[in-house]
C-alpha cells in the first residue's frame, strides 16, 4: 500500500468499490490494525483526528435532556488536548485508561508504565484520508478479540494507577466510568448543603445517589458508606432533589468490595430486612469490567439489574 | 424532706428532725452500681463495659481514717450524680462556694447493727431508707451548678472522647435506667449504649463534639437495622437518642436531617443535651417517668429542647435558663 501523506489523496485508492477491510483490535496494549484482507496486508491505525474526538467528549445528544447541561469531559482530568493533532500532557494524565477504550478506531493504547499513548501522524504508519474514510465507515468492519487475560492485565494496570488517587480525581474518574455506560453521571456541588450525595445517576424516574469512596478514604467499601448512602437515600426521597422511587437501589463505590461474611453484608441485608431499602455495591473493578464489556464485547448494561441492586453485582 | 442548697434533714418515727448524715450503707451506693444496674441483661451476650463507680473522676472515695465516705473537691466536676444516690440526703452542694458537702455528723445513731446471723432479722437501715417517700424541694436554681458541670466534661472531653459514654450511662443508671455501655474501644459492637426502657428499648449515640454531631443520626439508624435484623427487637419498641453537649447551628443539616428521616422512615429521632439531663436528675424527674412521645423531638421546625423544659419544670428560672440557651436550643 502506498503511503500518502496528509495532502496528497488519491482519491478512490483506499476504498474500491469491492474491498475487504477490517479494523481489528486484539490487545489494549497495541494499536488496531487496518486490514486489507484482499492484499493480506495489515497497518497500525494512526489517529484520525476524528471531528466527534471520541477521546475528548461525549456525545451530548445521547443523553436525556435533564443531563445535557452537565455531560463531563471524557478525561477527568483534562489531560488530553488537540492543537494540531491530540496530546496528552503526561503532568496531568492520571492513567485511568478511559481514552483508550473510548477511541473507536483503537488509535490509543496503553504501554507497559500504564499510560496512554496516541499514535499520532507519523510516515511509518499510513494516515487514511479522514474525509474519505468516514464516508466509507459502513464499509469497515470492526472486529474485537480481545482476550480475557489481556483485558484482566489492563485492569490491573489502571487500577495500580488510581490507586493513590485523592477525591478530586477519582470522583470525576467514577462520574465519567459511569457516563460512559451510559448511566449519565453527575457531581454535585461541594457546597450544596441540601444535596449531599457526592454524586447522582440521573435517569427521569429512577436516579440513583451515589457515595464515591476513594482508595486514600478507605481501601475496602466499610460500614460508615452503609451509613452514608442509606442517610443519601433518605434525604434524596424526602427533599425531591431528584426523581426516585423508594426500592431504588443507593449506591457506594469503593475500591475494593467487602467481604461476603463482613458486617458490611450483614447490614446491608438488615436494612433491606427491616426497611425494605436497597443498598448496592460496585469496587472499581467490577466499573471496568462492565465498561470492557460493553465496549469490546457489545453486551449492554442491564439497567434493571442496576436500579434495585443490592449487595454486590451477580 | 430533702432540699439541694440547704441542708437536708431527716424526720424519725418520734417527730424528731435530725440533720441528714451518712448512715454506712454496706454497698455504698454512692460510690458504685449495683450489677442489676449497669450488667442488666437486656440482650443476650452483648459485651459491655463493666465499670461500675457512679464518679468518673475518682473524687469520692472511701476515706480510711473517718471510716465514712469523702469528696475530694479537687476533683470533684459537680456532675451531681453522688448526690442523688445517698438515699438520707447526706451529700449535698453548698451553693455559695459550689462545692460537694458529705455530712456524716450524727451517723452513730444510724450505725447498722451487728447481728447473729442465726437468729435475729433485722431489715437493713438502707433498705428501710430507700422504701421511704421522698419529698424533694429545691430551694436554689441548679443551672449554676449545671454551667460549672458542663465546662468541667468540656475539658475531660478533649483529653478522653469515650467519657461522654460512660457520663452519660451513669446519668441514666442514676434514673433507674438499666443502661449497658459498650467497651472502650469495640468496633465490632457498634451500638453506644442500650438501654431498657418502660417495655421499650432505648439506643443512644453520644456526641459532644459539634462537628461529628451531623453523623449520629445515620449511625442510630444502623443499629436500629442491626437490632431488628439481628436481634429480630421489634422497630416499633427502639426509641433513638442523641446526645449532645450543645445544640447545633441551624445552619448544619442536622435538624433536616432528622425530618428527612422521619419523613421516609416515620422514626422520630430525640435529641437531649447533658445539660437537661443534669437537671431533670436535680429535680429528681426520671426520663421514664415523663410521656418520652411527645417530648424532645427536635427537627427542622423545632430546634431545641426550651418549650419541652418549661413544660416538665414551669418553676425553672426562664431568665436564667437563657444564659445557658446555647445547652438547649440552636442559638444561630
Amino acid at each position: 500500500m502506498k503511503i500518502l501523506r496528509q495532502k496528497e489523496k488519491q482519491s478512490g485508492y483506499l476504498f474500491p468499490d469491492d474491498f475487504n477491510y477490517e479494523l481489528k483490535r486484539v490487545n489494549l496494549f497495541d494499536y488496531s490494525f487496518f486490514l486489507n484482507t484482499e492484499n493480506n496486508t495489515f497497518e497500525p491505525i494512526a489517529c484520525l483526528c476524528c471531528p466527534e474526538k471520541f477521546c475528548m467528549n461525549f456525545k451530548i445528544t445521547e443523553f436525556p435532556e435533564s443531563y445535557q447541561s452537565f455531560v463531563p469531559t471524557v478525561c477527568p482530568t483534562n489531560a488530553i488536548t488537540v492543537l494540531f493533532q491530540l496530546e496528552i500532557d503526561y503532568r496531568l494524565c492520571i492513567g485511568c485508561g478511559l481514552c483508550i477504550i473510548r477511541c473507536p478506531y483503537g488509535a490509543i493504547k496503553i504501554n507497559k508504565k500504564g499510560l496512554p499513548e496516541i499514535n499520532t501522524l507519523n510516515e511509518k504508519y499510513i494516515r487514511l484520508d479522514l474525509d474519505e474514510f468516514v464516508s466509507n465507515i459502513s464499509k469497515v468492519r470492526f472486529t474485537f478479540d480481545i482476550n480475557d487475560r489481556n483485558k484482566e492485565k489492563f485492569i490491573s494496570l489502571v487500577l495500580s494507577n488510581i490507586r493513590d488517587g485523592k477525591q478530586n480525581t477519582i470522583y470525576p474518574l467514577i462520574c465519567n466510568l459511569l457516563t460512559s455506560m451510559r448511566l449519565p453521571t453527575k457531581i454535585t456541588r461541594s457546597g450544596d448543603t441540601n444535596d449531599r450525595t457526592d454524586a447522582v445517576i440521573v435517569l427521569d424516574e429512577n436516579s440513583i445517589p451515589v457515595e464515591i469512596k476513594s482508595p486514600t478514604e478507605t481501601l475496602t467499601i466499610d460500614v460508615k458508606s452503609i451509613r452514608q448512602a442509606i442517610e443519601n437515600k433518605i434525604i434524596m426521597l424526602s427533599r425531591n432533589t431528584h426523581n426516585t422511587k423508594y426500592h431504588v437501589t443507593s449506591l457506594v463505590i469503593g475500591f475494593i468490595y467487602p467481604s461476603d461474611r463482613s458486617d458490611v453484608s450483614e447490614l446491608i441485608g438488615n436494612i433491606n430486612d427491616v426497611w425494605g431499602i436497597n443498598i448496592g455495591l460496585f469496587s472499581f473493578e467490577t466499573l471496568y469490567e462492565l465498561l470492557l464489556k460493553a465496549y469490546y464485547d457489545r453486551i449492554k448494561l442491564d439497567l434493571n439489574k442496576i436500579i434495585t441492586l443490592r449487595g454486590k453485582l451477580r | 424532706m430533702m432540699d439541694i442548697g440547704n441542708k437536708n434533714f431527716i424526720i424519725l418515727e418520734n417527730s424528731t428532725k435530725v440533720d441528714s448524715t451518712c448512715i454506712g450503707c454496706p454497698d455504698l451506693p454512692c460510690i458504685y452500681f449495683r450489677d442489676e444496674e449497669y450488667s442488666p441483661n437486656i440482650i443476650e451476650g452483648v459485651p459491655h463495659n463493666k465499670e461500675n463507680k457512679i464518679c468518673i473522676v475518682d473524687a469520692i472515695r472511701m476515706d480510711d481514717v473517718s471510716g465514712y465516705p469523702g469528696v475530694d473537691n479537687e476533683l470533684c466536676i459537680l456532675c451531681g450524680l453522688c448526690l442523688q444516690r445517698c438515699p438520707t440526703g447526706a451529700i449535698n452542694i453548698c451553693f455559695k462556694t459550689q462545692k460537694i458537702v458529705l455530712n456524716h455528723k450524727n451517723s452513730e445513731i444510724f450505725r447498722e447493727v451487728s447481728y447473729d446471723k442465726n437468729n435475729i432479722e433485722i431489715i437493713s437501715t438502707y433498705d428501710l431508707f430507700l422504701s421511704l417517700p421522698q419529698k424533694y424541694n429545691l430551694k436554689y436554681s441548679p443551672l449554676q451548678s449545671m454551667g460549672i458541670f458542663v465546662n468541667e466534661i468540656e475539658n475531660i472531653i478533649k483529653e478522653d472522647s469515650y467519657v461522654e459514654n460512660i457520663i452519660i450511662r451513669n446519668f441514666l443508671l442514676v434514673q433507674d435506667l438499666p443502661t449497658i455501655v459498650r467497651v472502650r474501644g469495640d468496633t465490632n459492637f457498634r451500638i453506644e449504649l442500650l438501654s431498657k426502657f418502660n417495655s421499650n428499648i432505648l439506643i443512644s449515640e453520644v456526641d459532644f463534639n459539634q462537628l461529628s454531631l451531623l453523623e449520629t443520626p445515620r449511625a442510630l439508624l444502623d443499629n436500629i437495622a442491626v437490632l431488628a435484623g439481628r436481634y429480630k427487637i421489634c422497630a416499633k419498641r427502639i426509641i433513638p437518642i442523641v446526645f449532645c453537649l450543645s445544640f447545633p447551628n441551624k445552619r448544619t443539616d442536622y435538624y433536616e436531617v432528622i425530618s428527612d428521616i422521619y419523613n421516609i422512615l416515620n422514626i422520630q429521632i430525640k435529641t437531649i443535651s447533658l445539660s437537661l439531663l443534669f437537671i431533670l436528675t436535680m429535680y429528681k424527674i426520671c426520663l421514664c417517668s415523663l410521656d418520652i412521645i411527645q417530648y424532645f423531638n427536635v427537627n427542622k421546625e423545632n430546634y431545641g429542647i426550651i418549650s419541652d423544659i418549661n413544660k416538665i419544670i414551669p418553676s425553672l428560672n426562664k431568665l436564667e435558663l437563657f444564659k445557658y440557651a446555647r445547652y438547649f436550643e440552636a442559638t444561630k
